[in-house]
C-alpha cells in the first residue's frame, strides 16, 4: 500500500481540504478527505506529467482534483502500476549529462543551421521562385529610390557608351532577366552602384567620375550583374526572415530582453551572409573580365580608390559597409589576376 | 497594511494579506528550457507549442497563493492550430499580389480588422486555461470593446501627438481587467486615468533630465571622452525609464484590480526592477543566451514577491462556472485554438 498526502479541490468551489490517497497493490484506490472516503481504481486517476518539483495534479472522476507536492510518491505509485511511459520529457530533463549534451547540441545545431542551413535553404527557395515574381516583389524599389535621387548629369553620349558595355555583360549572363542600366546623381549615396532583383542596375554619377578607365566600370557592372543572377536580393530577404523566425521560435517570445539579445547574433550572421554574396558577385565579375581579356586588377584599383574616398567622406553606406573588407577583396582579385 | 486593516475593520470585515510566491528555480527551469529548445530545433519548430505549454505549466505551477499553486491547462494542439491559422493568413497576404495588386490592401485591412478579435481570443484562451484550486479563469469581450481598446484609443493617442496615449494605456488595462473573471466572480478595474497620466508625466520629466544630463556630460567631456560618457549614461537611463514605466503600470493595474470583495496589490519598486532588467540583459549577453532561463525565473520571483491578494472574508467561496453561463465569458473560444498575441 502506498500513501500520498495532498489537498482536494472539488471543482465547484475554491474550497481546499486536506486529503490522503491510498493506493493498494491490486490497483484499488481509497481517497479520504476529512471524514469522507471514496473508492476508486488506479485507472480512474488522471495524473499530470511530472514537471520539475512543481505540484502534481491528479484529476478524479466527477471533476475534482487532488494536488500534492510529493512527486516521488506519485512516481512510485505510477511505477508500481507500470504507467511511467509518458514521462519521457521529464526523464530528459532530469539527467544532467543529457541536459549538458543537449546544450551543446543546441548551440551546435543553432550555429550550423544559421551559418549553413539558412543560406542553403534560402538559395533553394530563391531559385524555385519564378524570376517574374522575384522581379515583381521589388518592383517599387526604384520608384522609392527616385524620391530621394536626382536625375543623372552625365551626357547622353557617355550614358550610351556605358550602356553598350552593359549590354555586352548582360548578353553573357543567363537568360530570363530584364537587364537595364540607369544613372542617377548619387547625392547622399556618393559613389555607389546596386542591383535590383529584376535586373535593373543603378549607378551613380560619382562612381562613373571616380573611375579612371572604362574597364573599372565594366568590372563594377559585372559585379552587380553577379548579384542579379545569383538572386542575392531575394536570398537576402528570405535569409533575414528565416533568421527572425528561428529566433522567435527558440526564444519563444519577443520580450524586451530576448529581442535585445538576439540582435547581436543576428548582426553577426547577416554580416557573414553579405560577405558571401559579395564574394559570389566578385567571382562573377572576375569570370566575365577574364573572358573579355580585362585584368581583375582594374577592379582592384577602383575598390582601392573607393576605400580611400570612404576614408574622407562618410556618405557611402550601402555599397561599402555591407561588403567584406576592401583589402581582403583586393587581395583575392590580385591573386586571381596572377593566376591568368 | 495597517490602513487596509483599519479601513476593512471599520466596514465590519477582516482583511488578510496573502502573498504570492514564486517557487521555481533556475536549475529546474534551465533543464526544461534547454530540452524545449533542443526538441524544437530537432522537430523544425513543430514541437514549439508543446514547449510553450510546458513552460506555461512550469511558471503557473511554481506560482503559489494561499497554499495552492496555479495550473496551466492549455492543449498544445490548440496552440498549433492557432499558429497554422496565423501563418496561413500571413502567407495568403504575401501571395495575393500574384492574383491581383488590388487584393493585398483589401486583405491587409481585413487582417488589421481581425486584430481586436485575435487579442480577445488570445486573452480568453489564456484565462480559460489557467486555474487555481481547480477553478478556471475566464475572459470574454465584444468585438467593439476590443476594437476601442486596441485600435480606437491608440489611434487617438497618435493623432493627438501622444496627449491621449496614457488614456489609451489606461483603457487597455481596464479592458483586460474588466472582462476577466475567476470562476463566477468578476474582476473589476478601479484605477483612474489620472494615475496613468502621472506615470507618463514622470517619464517625460525623467527623459528630459536624462537628455540634459547627457548634454552636460558631452559638453564637459569634450571630443575625447564625451561620446563614451554619453553612451555610459544613456544605457542606464534607458533601462531606468523602461523599468519605471513597467513597474508603475504593473503596480497601478494590480492595485486597481478587484476580484469581488477582494483586492490585488503589487508594489514592485522601479529601481529594483531596473537593476533586474539591466543585469539580466548583461548576463544573457555574456552567457550567449544560456542564462535566459535564469533571468526569467529571477524576474518572476522578483515580481511575485511584491504581489499579494488582500482578502475580505474566505477564499473558499469562489465558485466555478456551470455549463450554461460559460458562453457569456467567451470560454468556448478557449478550447478551439489559440492565437499568440504578445501583450
Amino acid at each position: 500500500m502506498q500513501e500520498i498526502e495532498g489537498r482536494l479541490y472539488d471543482g465547484t468551489t475554491a474550497r481546499s481540504r486536506d486529503a490522503r490517497l491510498r493506493v493498494y497493490s491490486d490497483g484499488s484506490v481509497r481517497l479520504r478527505a476529512e471524514s469522507q472516503e471514496r473508492a476508486l481504481t488506479i485507472s480512474d486517476l488522471e495524473v499530470s506529467a511530472r514537471l520539475g518539483n512543481t505540484a502534481r495534479r491528479i484529476g478524479l472522476p466527477g471533476g475534482s482534483e487532488f494536488e500534492t507536492l510529493d512527486n516521488d510518491a506519485v512516481d512510485a505509485v505510477l511505477e508500481a502500476h507500470a504507467q511511467t511511459g509518458r514521462n519521457w520529457v521529464h526523464r530528459l530533463e532530469s539527467r544532467l549529462g543529457l541536459v549538458l549534451a543537449s546544450s551543446f547540441l543546441v548551440l551546435a545545431a543553432g550555429a550550423t543551421f544559421v551559418l549553413w542551413g539558412v543560406p542553403a535553404l534560402a538559395r533553394e527557395a530563391a531559385f524555385a521562385v519564378p524570376q517574374e515574381l522575384s522581379a515583381h516583389i521589388a518592383s517599387g524599389t526604384l520608384e522609392v529610390l527616385d524620391r530621394t535621387l536626382d536625375a543623372s548629369e552625365l551626357s547622353a553620349q557617355r550614358q550610351a557608351e556605358l550602356k553598350a558595355h552593359f549590354r555586352e555583360i548582360a548578353a553573357a549572363a543567363p537568360r530570363g532577366y530584364d537587364f537595364e542600366l540607369v544613372f542617377r546623381a548619387g547625392g547622399g549615396l556618393g559613389a555607389n552602384a546596386f542591383a535590383l532583383p529584376s535586373g535593373s542596375v543603378l549607378m551613380t554619377d560619382e562612381l562613373v567620375g571616380l573611375a579612371e578607365r572604362d574597364e573599372e566600370i565594366v568590372a563594377v557592372l559585372a559585379h552587380e550583374v553577379g548579384h542579379v543572377v545569383h538572386r542575392h536580393g531575394l536570398r537576402h530577404a528570405i535569409q533575414s526572415s528565416m533568421l527572425a523566425m528561428a529566433i522567435l521560435l527558440v526564444t519563444g517570445d519577443l520580450s524586451s530582453t530576448s529581442s535585445f539579445v538576439a540582435a547581436l547574433p543576428t548582426a553577426l550572421a547577416e554580416s557573414k551572409f553579405s560577405r558571401e554574396f559579395e564574394g559570389e558577385a566578385d567571382d562573377h565579375a572576375v569570370a566575365y573580365l577574364r573572358e573579355s581579356g580585362i585584368s581583375p586588377m582594374h577592379f582592384a584599383a577602383l575598390l582601392q580608390r573607393l576605400a580611400e574616398e570612404r576614408g574622407e567622406a562618410e556618405g557611402i553606406v550601402t555599397f561599402l559597409s555591407t561588403h567584406p573588407s576592401t583589402d581582403e577583396r583586393i587581395e583575392r582579385l590580385e591573386e586571381q589576376a596572377r593566376l591568368r | 497594511m495597517t490602513q487596509e486593516t483599519t479601513q476593512a475593520a471599520s466596514r465590519g470585515s477582516i482583511r488578510d494579506e496573502h502573498g504570492f510566491e514564486f517557487r521555481g528555480t533556475a536549475d529546474e527551469y534551465f533543464r526544461i528550457w534547454i530540452v524545449n529548445v533542443c526538441l524544437t530545433i530537432v522537430t523544425l519548430g513543430i514541437y514549439s507549442p508543446w514547449a510553450k505549454v510546458r513552460t506555461g505549466r512550469y511558471f503557473a505551477a511554481s506560482t503559489r497563493l494561499a497554499g495552492a499553486s496555479f495550473s496551466y491547462l492549455a492543449d498544445p494542439i490548440a496552440i498549433l492550430k492557432g499558429r497554422l491559422i496565423v501563418l496561413g493568413s500571413l502567407g495568403l497576404y504575401a501571395l495575393t499580389p500574384l492574383v491581383s495588386p488590388f487584393l493585398q490592401p483589401v486583405l491587409g485591412v481585413a487582417l488589421a480588422a481581425a486584430v481586436p478579435w485575435a487579442i480577445t481570443r488570445s486573452l480568453s484562451f489564456k484565462a480559460h486555461n489557467t486555474a487555481w484550486r481547480n477553478i478556471r479563469f475566464a475572459f470574454g469581450a465584444r468585438y467593439g470593446e476590443a476594437f476601442a481598446a486596441y485600435i480606437g484609443f491608440p489611434l487617438a493617442g497618435v493623432l493627438t501627438l501622444g496627449v491621449l496615449y496614457p488614456y489609451a494605456v489606461f483603457r487597455q488595462r481596464q479592458f483586460i481587467v474588466d472582462h476577466a473573471a475567476f470562476g463566477t466572480t468578476r474582476f473589476a478595474f478601479a484605477s483612474t486615468s489620472a494615475a496613468f497620466y502621472r506615470v507618463f508625466g514622470m517619464l517625460l520629466t525623467f527623459a528630459l533630465a536624462c537628455v540634459a544630463l547627457v548634454a552636460a556630460l558631452v559638453a564637459a567631456g569634450g571630443e575625447e571622452t564625451g561620446p563614451a560618457l554619453a553612451l555610459g549614461t544613456l544605457a542606464p537611463c534607458y533601462f531606468g525609464a523602461f523599468a519605471y514605466v513597467a513597474a508603475r503600470i504593473t503596480n497601478l493595474t494590480y492595485e486597481g484590480t478587484k476580484l469581488g470583495e477582494h483586492r490585488l496589490s503589487s508594489r514592485v519598486p522601479a529601481l529594483g526592477l531596473a537593476w533586474i532588467y539591466m543585469s539580466n540583459a548583461l548576463a544573457i549577453l555574456l552567457s550567449l543566451g544560456l542564462l535566459i532561463p535564469w533571468s526569467h525565473v529571477r524576474l518572476a520571483r522578483f515580481r511575485l514577491a511584491h504581489m499579494s491578494l488582500f482578502s475580505t472574508g474566505s477564499l473558499e467561496e469562489f465558485a466555478a462556472t456551470q455549463g450554461g453561463d460559460v458562453s457569456s465569458l467567451g470560454a468556448e473560444f478557449g478550447e478551439a485554438f489559440d492565437i499568440d498575441v504578445g501583450l
